[in-house]
């Protein structure tokens, strides 16, 4: 092996990770020029003017660095996360805690099973020709689970699987849907014939409210090649994502370029739009991402929006009171599509999964601050410490924190392992314990109530079920294999 | 940078003249956030401590002697701020290596390759790493090597030429392979 050939591979690999900063120079003289003061005090020490000056410089010295450091990278000696606000327990009611799966050939056809591990429900009534799902979802407080088909929603009992009412809906293909949090609306984007809308159904009433929803049909959706080469006219990237008090729908569309966001208002039950912005319009600059099916969630009391691009690893920000970027941070993604984003339900973080089978760590974003930290290995063993374990200046000695799926209560996350499911504490990842050692989890639920752990095996083929202390183990076998849970935004 | 020229310009930022430290930083921060980049693996962990060394060399241009040239200073004080970033506890407990791949995965033969090189990288002693990496990648001169790095020349090359024997073995199998 020669030298040239070692020097030419390290080189190589140096460059791959190399990411040019041309900023550095001037964010670097910034601060020093800030720290001028504090050096001339030394000097001129001839007052209490100028003590004040330099007290001022030292002042506008450490606001420029943190300034600087917040637009920059996790910090070794500053970063800390918050403690996570105990969310109340709603999802009380017995259909809630039912766990609901679709099967891996046919996606239409779900199973239903309750906490004691029977099988409650089995529908295949869905995979009859012509009445095909376009979409199985399950309500904000679990009660109900809605299959979207053409021309109708169709909404079945969790409880039982008896079918309740149902809903007529607008023609279209279902772009995205989403839930209000207070249960009440259902909202989904549509597109239909290169035209998109958005579409509210008051789920108590029926009543349906729709307006149109701007889109470019020139909008890039790169690596999407369609027959006739037209995909815009069945085919819209977008996401729809309520606030935290129901009242506001927020839509983000065309992200392959030029984004646009648009604002919704239900004030008094009205459906109408209140604001709309484009990338390049008005001076606006906004990120695209080339990847479907972006993940949004409104945080910050209602204040941000903030949106996970599954290809680069991106996690935007956007003032919701202007429309405008208001940040952007890149997440640590080697490959597109292997992180899944987790909310935790308070809204202070974002935690960033890499699925085990590309090495299962765990990065987090404290959504305040803007602030990424990680990645970590995510503990598979109960003596390990929690990665984030020095951040947490005031540790919950009771506290505790979904596929990693999160408690009702926000403060654990559930992880699936080769061996069991460990159960770790928000926001530190600190293992509280390890649940059905031995069992090879592929996916896990967690019940309304936080009382049931549901896990279906690596072959989809078995769901273990017991409570959330690993008591009370039953399993459930089935002849086709499941392809995942249907769970709502909350659980 | 002419010596002469550089030499006026460490004068002058000494007298505390900023633009002239300006003029002094502008071509080494480029291959110094390259060096902290390489040392940290984290091009963000190495833009904090880029800026934090610019601080430093700043408040400690007064050690930099007469005649001696600027950058191997400057880079001294690069890798000992990211040693000392990889003293914090954080770096402890959250540096990992990248984590294992199994066959099923997308990246091309190549992203492999160059990640297990820095991780080989990684495992070479810090001295190692730091001479490797200004005579390899900065393409420093042997000099300014050793200097950077608080050895004599000698003490560099050998450094250097044991950590090409510990990344040889990486390298060979790759070769046996293809």
């Amino acid at each position: 092996m020669s030298e040239t050939r070692i020097q030419e591979e390290v080189r190589a690999a140096l460059n791959e990770t190399y990411r040019p900063a041309p900023e550095l120079l001037s964010v670097s003289i910034a601060a020093i020029r800030s720290d001028q003061p504090q050096r001339r005090q030394l000097t001129w020490v001839a007052g209490l003017v100028a003590v004040m000056l330099a007290v001022g410089g030292v002042a506008v010295f450490i606001s420029t660095r943190t300034a600087t450091r917040q637009a920059n990278s996790p910090n070794p000696t500053n970063a800390s996360l918050p403690q996570p606000v105990p969310q109340p327990i709603t999802r009380t009611s017995a259909a809630a805690q039912v766990a609901w799966l679709q099967f891996a050939n046919d996606q239409s056809s779900l199973v239903a099973v309750d906490p004691r591990g029977r099988l409650v429900a089995l529908d295949k009534s869905t995979s009859e020709a012509g009445a095909r799902a376009q979409g199985v979802w399950r309500s904000a407080d679990g009660s109900t689970i809605y299959v979207a088909r053409a021309d109708q929603i169709i909404a079945y009992s969790a409880l039982n699987g008896t079918v309740q009412r149902t809903y007529s809906r607008a023609p279209g293909n279902v772009a995205s849907n989403a839930f209000s949090p207070d249960g009440r609306w259902l909202a989904m984007l549509l597109v239909d014939n290169g035209a998109l809308g958005l579409q509210v159904i008051d789920l108590r009433s029926g009543a349906s409210q729709m307006v149109p929803v701007g889109h470019d049909s020139n909008a890039n959706l790169p690596g999407l090649s369609c027959a006739g080469g037209n995909c815009s006219k069945s085919v819209v990237w977008g996401i729809a994502v309520f606030a935290p008090n129901s009242a506001g729908i927020y839509t983000l569309t065309d992200w392959g370029g030029p984004t646009r966001i648009e604002a919704f208002s239900l004030e008094g039950g009205k459906l109408s739009q209140t604001a709309a912005a484009v990338d390049g319009q008005g001076g606006r600059k906004v990120p695209s991402c080339s990847a479907p099916a972006m993940a949004g969630s409104v945080v910050n009391g209602g204040k941000t929006l903030v949106a996970f691009c599954r290809m680069d690893g991106a996690v935007w920000f956007f003032d919701l009171d202007t429309l405008k970027s208001s940040g952007e941070i890149r997440s640590k993604q080697p490959n597109p599509f292997w992180l899944a984003p987790i909310f935790t339900p308070d809204g202070h973080l974002l935690y960033l999964h890499q699925l085990p089978g590309f090495g299962d760590t765990m990065q987090v974003i404290d959504l305040a601050r803007q602030k990424l930290l990680g990645p970590v290995p995510t503990p598979t063993k109960l003596d390990q410490g929690g990665p984030f374990a020095w951040l947490i200046k005031d540790a919950s000695a009771g506290g505790v924190p979904s596929t990693v799926p999160l408690s009702p209560d926000g403060l654990k996350l559930y992880s699936a392992t080769d061996d069991g499911i460990m159960v770790l504490r928000v926001p530190d990842l600190k293992p509280l314990a390890k649940l059905a050692p031995g069992f090879k989890a592929g996916e896990v639920w967690v019940s309304g109530d936080g009382r049931t752990i549901y896990a279906t095996s690596t072959d989809g083929k078995h769901l273990l079920v017991m409570g959330d202390d690993g008591s009370h183990q039953n399993t459930v076998t089935f002849a086709d294999p499941t392809n995942g849970f249907v769970a709502s935004e909350r659980g | 940078m002419e010596s002469t020229a550089e030499q006026q310009l460490v004068l002058d930022a000494k007298g505390g003249d900023v633009a002239a430290f300006e003029a002094i930083l502008a071509p080494l921060v480029e291959p110094a956030h390259r060096f902290a980049t390489a040392l940290l693996q984290d091009p963000d962990l190495a833009k904090d401590a880029v800026q934090e060394a610019c601080l430093r060399a700043w408040r400690k241009l007064g050690n930099v002697r007469p005649g001696s040239p600027v950058r191997p200073w400057f880079l001294g004080i690069v890798a000992n701020q990211c040693r000392e970033q990889t003293r914090g506890r954080w770096w402890q407990v959250i540096r990992m290596p990248q984590p294992d791949r199994s066959d099923n995965e997308l990246p091309e033969d190549s992203a492999i390759r160059n990640m297990q090189v820095r991780d080989a990288l990684m495992k070479l002693g810090d001295r190692e790493r730091r001479v490797l990496i200004l005579r390899v990648y900065l393409d420093l001169p042997w000099v300014e090597v050793a200097a950077a790095s608080g050895l004599t020349e000698a003490g560099a090359r050998t450094r250097y030429y044991r950590a090409l024997d510990r990344l040889r073995p990486l390298s060979a199998s790759e070769e046996a392979l293809t």
